[in-house]
């Protein structure tokens, strides 16, 4: 038996449930796109998985200060983090390269300017098992023959013919690491380009374990995982062309380029629209006035003091043409091309 | 003298043989409209997901320039590579690589398990194990693949090395272990739960005839609970086919089409993972490709998921 | 007549009476494969939750467990931080009980009317046919997949800011329902068939109206197949690394959430990173993450096998 107006009475319950949800996610929209609600005020952070273990040092280190502040830190990679900065999402980038051309671009053409700041220095480092006593060191040359596209080399005696006839195993970050495209494009001379028959992984801890484990085995990976486990691991000395010293990687090698090309510089790029907020402009402040305590928590070699004093005058204005120029050598450009 | 026995609780209706009150209609139909949103949204879900991933499929076709023939029948695929290459064939070789080796592992052993469980143990026994079984199901799937990359994969070496076979680091044969022990427990507890469920009449009529514990489990109770069964085979297979983390952290990321099971492969579901944490940015054909390698596995397993439903229709029975 | 019969007569009794032990036997190690592996896991995983040098030998088990009680309930109590000793989950822990309370209020009731209504509601034909042929494939998309949908529907709302939820906790409950709907709706319709007829046809026969019988006769006797569907999906929840990712669980946050909006963190995510860490005290942290996982999922499922036992006995025949 069904009663009049039952249809009409359905509608209406769905409309007002509907009404509900509506209402409820209205409360999250805020200005300039950041997830912060209007209550708390919150510093969000995205980008490269090596800049996080700083950034999360600065957080932790930054609530003991200032408690009421809810700094979120993710690690999505240095090209997810410009990715998600892109769509308005963020309020700085964490970088293990300089932003692209085409990301700085896209960034000026949606008015989310950003100001650049040096915060570390990191050293990839190239490694092999420690019963391997016979590489003394590896020209950029001969990386490049290992690592190159089609590269035919399958045996150490292929890249030195005094070294003995056994196969090479080769481990590397995956193609979505910072670390790959930076080495890639100093060692190989074009970014992301690589042989296909490496053992790669997202994890570089996995690849310690796997050199450490391997007497095949050839690898990099950032100072920082080479640090912690020197034990199990021989980290090989660079040299930049044939006649060049060997150069090994340490932190003074690292902060003084002499270990190139393979030293790189860590920035951040900060939203010049979220500096304008006071509880954002505080935490950069922070982060830049106790950067070498952080850097060197998060595992890398801080910056020069003339980086420091470059990050302080970028930072005042907030200024988008004021970028930070590290002026201990080179400018902060992509990493430079390997020796022919 | 007769009280009356009308229902004062129920001012509406004094007669309580005019049919349900008007509350009571107005939940029925309440109760029925909820429950239709609630399988309308399984529907929207699948719509949701065939318009997200159709939408960027096609602006995949468009801006690559390729064909879905070789698309789909390609056996190259590089795409950082200069032209780019999109043939998706090793991923789908990859992909049906863990989930036969992960199904020859775990339908045998949760179906031997639920039989177990179901009519050979001892009450108490069951309490323990049914639940312990259901635990391997909740380990996280990173644990699954740490488990492979640090634990199988050295055995794996151990086993193999006297015999100077090389196992890779990151192996195929790994994957489909600890997948196939992942999912043990769904086929292991939806089953056991179907077949304790066959009525104990059944089963009786068995014994009384003579027939022996094995050949009542097997020929009685077993076709009674089949379209259970096979529902548990069909959903653990759905997992493995769909799992990612344990299949990056144990297989690798390398796309190949070997019949060896100890070397590094990529299935569909680990180059989705990979384009997405990756740096190709939005809209390119390399981010694009993951869509279209979205929406051809999910045109693969619903095929699948036909397929056994024109098969299970066939053989199902129905006991009252 | 009789010699016919005589003739094919061949009980083949010695065969069946080996048969039947070895296949016994058979079952048994099957369900002890399981249960193997799992004492190996959780054996390697409390090895590396212990590792010192100079801590005390394996077998001794007392030390050996006060300690680990120790050391996971400090790790309940810290918070995430870069320096290994003074790390924990705290935040990952709640995060996952949020998460986690979500989910059940979300995905059950949807999951199980979903089912109810297949089962209850709609003529076995093709309408039915095509709907379950649905639900299963969802069952086999990529939890990947479903962070995607997630971060299009929910977080970003298709591009409209009033339906955006933003990286908060309704977004990440809201997708890992839509993963976990499709098992929780395949074992409710199983625990669903289960039940007789001829209970349905009583109930009504008796003048219960459809939704009365529903509720009070057939989800009871089904309630045993519901909760290990329940308890099957919830698992697979708690335990989910990569969708979340997606959908905004934090990699490093130091306040705990407050409510449904707020942003969060998840306790495998947190794992997930300590293990990425190229400090190696981290690894220890990393095991007793895992062991923290292992005991919450342990408890989920004991309280919900107890309510399973409890009317499983008293509901079935």
């Amino acid at each position: 038996m069904r009663i009049p107006g039952q249809r009409g009475l359905s509608a209406t319950l769905i409309a007002l449930v509907l009404a509900g949800c509506g209402g409820e996610s209205g409360n999250d929209e805020t200005k300039d796109g950041a997830s912060a609600t209007k209550e708390s005020k919150s510093v969000e952070i995205d980008g490269s998985s090596t800049v996080f273990q700083i950034s999360q040092a600065a957080r932790e280190a930054y609530a003991k200060v200032k408690p009421d502040v809810n700094v979120v830190v993710d690690n999505h990679g240095t090209g997810g983090g410009f990715g998600n900065y892109l769509k308005g999402e963020i309020d700085i980038v964490d970088a293990s390269r300089p932003a692209k051309e085409d990301e700085e671009t896209k960034a000026k053409a949606q008015g989310l300017e950003w100001t650049q700041f040096l915060v570390g220095y990191d050293g990839i480092t190239v490694v092999v098992n420690p019963q391997n006593t016979f590489v003394k060191s590896f020209t950029v040359a001969q990386l490049k023959a290992i690592w190159e596209p089609g590269s035919k080399v399958k045996t150490w005696k292929d890249v030195d013919p005094s070294w003995p006839d056994k196969p090479i195993v080769l481990y590397c970050p995956d193609n979505n690491s910072g670390t790959f495209e930076y080495f890639t494009e100093a060692i190989v001379g074009k970014a992301r380009q690589q042989r296909d028959d490496v053992q790669a992984s997202s994890d570089d801890n996995i690849l310690v374990t796997g050199v450490a484990g391997d007497q095949a085995g050839l690898g990099y990976f950032g100072f920082a995982y080479f640090e912690e486990n020197k034990d199990k691991l021989r980290a090989v000395p660079i040299q930049k062309t044939a006649d060049a010293p060997a150069v090994a990687a340490s932190p003074e090698t690292i902060l003084d380029k002499s270990y190139t090309p393979l030293s790189r510089p860590l920035f951040i790029y900060a939203k010049n629209s979220s500096l304008r907020r006071p509880e954002v402009f505080d935490f950069v402040k922070y982060y830049l006035e106790n950067i070498e305590t952080l850097a060197k928590k998060g595992g890398y070699v801080p910056p020069t003091a003339q980086d420091r004093e470059a990050n302080a005058k970028a930072l005042p204005a907030g200024d988008a043409s004021a970028k930070a120029v590290p002026v201990s050598g080179e400018p902060a450009s992509p990493a430079p091309k390997a020796a022919p | 003298m007769i009280e009356s026995t009308t229902d004062v609780g129920v001012p509406d209706s004094p007669d309580p043989w005019s049919g349900p009150s008007r509350l009571r209609t107005i939940r029925e139909s309440a109760v029925s409209l909820f429950l239709l949103v609630c399988a309308a949204i399984t529907v929207l879900t699948t719509a949701g997901i065939i318009v997200v991933l159709g939408v960027e499929s096609l602006a995949f076709f468009r801006t690559s320039g390729i064909s879905l023939f070789d698309f789909l029948g390609g056996a190259e695929l590089k795409p950082d590579g200069e032209p780019p290459k999109f043939g998706i064939l090793p991923l789908i070789w990859g992909t049906m690589v863990v989930a036969t080796g992960s199904a020859i592992i775990a339908l045998p052993i949760g179906l031997l398990s639920a039989i177990y469980l179901s009519e050979y143990a001892h009450h108490s026994v069951r309490a323990v194990l049914k639940p312990a079984l259901e635990l391997l199901a909740g380990i996280p799937t990173i644990v699954y693949g740490y488990l492979a990359l640090l634990l199988v994969t050295p055995v794996l070496k151990a086993i193999f090395a006297p015999w100077g076979i090389d196992v890779a680091t990151y192996n195929a044969l790994s994957a489909c272990i600890v997948v196939g022990v992942m999912i043990i427990p769904m086929v292991s507890s939806l089953s056991e739960d179907v077949l304790s469920a066959v009525p104990r009449g059944l089963r009786e009529a068995g014994y009384g005839l003579g027939a022996t514990k094995f050949e009542v489990s097997t020929r009685i109770v077993l076709p009674a609970g089949l379209s259970g069964v096979v529902a548990s085979f069909i959903l653990a297979l759905s997992r493995a086919i769909g799992e990612t983390m344990a299949v990056v952290l144990a297989a690798g990321m390398r796309p190949q089409i070997t019949l060896n099971p100890l070397t590094s492969i990529e299935t569909m579901t680990t180059y989705i993972v990979a384009v997405t944490n990756g740096d190709a940015p939005y809209g390119t054909p390399k981010y694009l490709s993951l869509f279209a390698v979205g929406i051809t596995l999910f045109a693969m397993t619903l095929t699948l998921n036909i397929f056994s439903g024109l098969v299970l229709r066939r053989y199902r029975e129905v006991y009252q | 007549m009789s010699r016919e019969v005589r003739g094919t007569y061949a009980p083949h009794r010695y065969t069946r009476m080996i048969l039947g032990p070895l296949f016994g036997v058979a079952c048994f190690l099957a369900t002890i494969t399981g249960v193997v592996v799992l004492s190996v896991l959780l054996g390697s995983v409390i090895a590396a939750a212990l590792r010192r040098p100079d801590g005390p030998p394996w077998y001794a088990l007392g030390t050996n467990a006060t300690e680990l009680y120790h050391f996971l309930a400090s790790l309940v109590s810290k918070s995430q931080s870069s320096d290994p000793t003074a790390a924990g989950f705290r935040i990952g822990i709640v995060g996952s009980l949020w998460l986690l309370g979500m989910v059940a209020v979300f995905a059950i009731p949807m999951g199980v009317g979903a089912a109810v209504f297949l089962e209850e509601f709609v003529r076995p034909g093709r309408l039915r046919r095509v709907i379950q042929t649905n639900i299963a494939n969802l069952a086999g998309v990529p939890s990947i997949v479903y962070g995607i949908l997630g971060l299009t529907l929910f977080v970003r709302g298709f591009g409209y800011k009033s339906f955006a939820m933003g990286r908060s906790l309704w977004a990440g409950s809201l997708t890992l329902s839509l993963l976990v709907l499709p098992v929780i709706v395949i074992a409710t319709q199983e625990a669903l068939r289960t039940v007789p007829q001829s209970l349905r046809q009583a109930a009504l026969a008796l003048g219960a109206t459809r939704w009365q019988m529903i509720r009070d006769h057939v989800i009871p006797s089904a309630l045993p197949g519901i909760l290990t569907g329940t308890i099957l999906s919830l698992s697979r929840a708690i335990g989910e690394t990569a969708p979340l990712l997606m959908v905004g669980a934090a990699g490093s946050i130091g306040v705990l959430p407050k409510g449904p909006s707020d942003r969060y963190t998840v306790l495998p995510v947190e794992i997930y990173n300590y293990a990425k860490s190229p400090k190696v005290p981290f690894q220890t942290v990393t095991a007793g993450g895992i062991l923290i996982l292992l005991a919450l999922l342990l408890t989920m499922n004991a309280t919900a096998i107890i309510i399973r036992n409890r009317y499983g006995s008293s509901a079935r025949g």
